[in-house]
């Protein structure tokens, strides 16, 4: 019975440089915050995630705002908000150099913001940060 | 069948899960993402469920749906899909959801992002006269 699939080496097919970022690192950065009051200086936030993630894959693509909701479990509401989604495919190497940055900006961010939690994905998984590191 | 192209080759290490989540303070959920659907199609679902679930007694009714029961046609595969996600809403998240009223939320999501304004027709056929409030109430 003939195989039902074709092997390949892809990167040395394509003529690639190095191995393939098999890691994808997503964030979500809401309009709103978690009373659904409109969150200033927005442009200010995600040109800053757009840098940290370049940081960490050498490059990320931002999509342009998606119908978001979040459920608001302390006053049972649900906030409409028009959420930023942006990835990239994260160098190892890198995401352990700048994790701290992140890190910083992710808990900065939802601090700053008044965020209920701040999402994110990471290989498959979604995470949640609701307890903000202290500003320092 | 169309064959599959495999590729065997080397990839980056890969960061664990647990390191992940450590380095940055964040907390894991049990949420397992197919990226090749919506991405947030499992959490945004839950937020619009637990928005809309009312306690009536018994299996919370969900808010705004009809009484009345229509019968959709199912595709087998999708009904099982419908269960599975309701078990694990249930086991997982302690949301107590029919897998019926989960494809009510995704029906109703999904006609809401339907453009209706250029179809002229008036829905089930049915004509419109208003009450002496100005409301609009379905002619027999």
């Amino acid at each position: 019975m003939a195989k039902d699939s074709i092997e390949v080496i892809l990167a040395k097919l394509l003529g690639a440089s190095e191995e393939p970022s098999v890691q994808v690192l997503t964030l979500y950065l809401p309009d709103k915050d978690k009373d659904g009051k409109p969150i200033k200086n927005l442009n200010k936030w995600i040109t800053e995630a757009q840098k940290v993630l370049s940081a960490i894959g050498g490059g990320c693509t931002s999509m342009a705002p998606a119908d978001g909701t979040w459920f608001n479990p302390e006053n049972k509401n649900i906030v409409f908000e028009k959420t930023v989604i942006m990835y990239t495919y994260i160098d190892p190497d890198l995401f352990e150099e700048n994790a701290k940055v992140l890190r910083e900006f992710l808990h900065r961010f939802g601090r700053e913001t008044n965020q209920g939690e701040v999402a994110l994905e990471f290989d498959g998984k979604f995470y949640r940060i609701r307890k903000y590191d202290q500003e320092r | 069948m169309v064959k599959k192209v495999k590729d065997k080759g080397a990839t980056k290490r890969l960061i664990g899960h647990a390191d992940f989540a450590k380095a940055l303070g964040a907390q894991e959920t049990d949420v397992e993402i197919n990226t090749q659907l919506d991405p947030f199609s499992l959490s945004s679902l839950r937020q619009f469920l637990a928005g809309r679930l009312r306690s009536t007694g018994g299996r919370p009714r969900l808010e705004g749906t009809l009484k009345k029961r229509n019968k959709v046609p199912f595709f087998s595969e999708d009904w099982e899909i419908l269960e599975m996600i309701s078990k694990y809403y249930g086991e997982k998240e302690g949301l107590r959801v029919s897998s019926g009223q989960i494809a009510s939320a995704l029906i109703h999501t999904f006609i809401s992002k339907i453009d209706t304004s250029s179809m002229k027709l008036k829905p089930c056929g049915a004509t419109f006269k208003k009450d002496k409030d100005d409301k609009y109430l379905i002619a027999k």
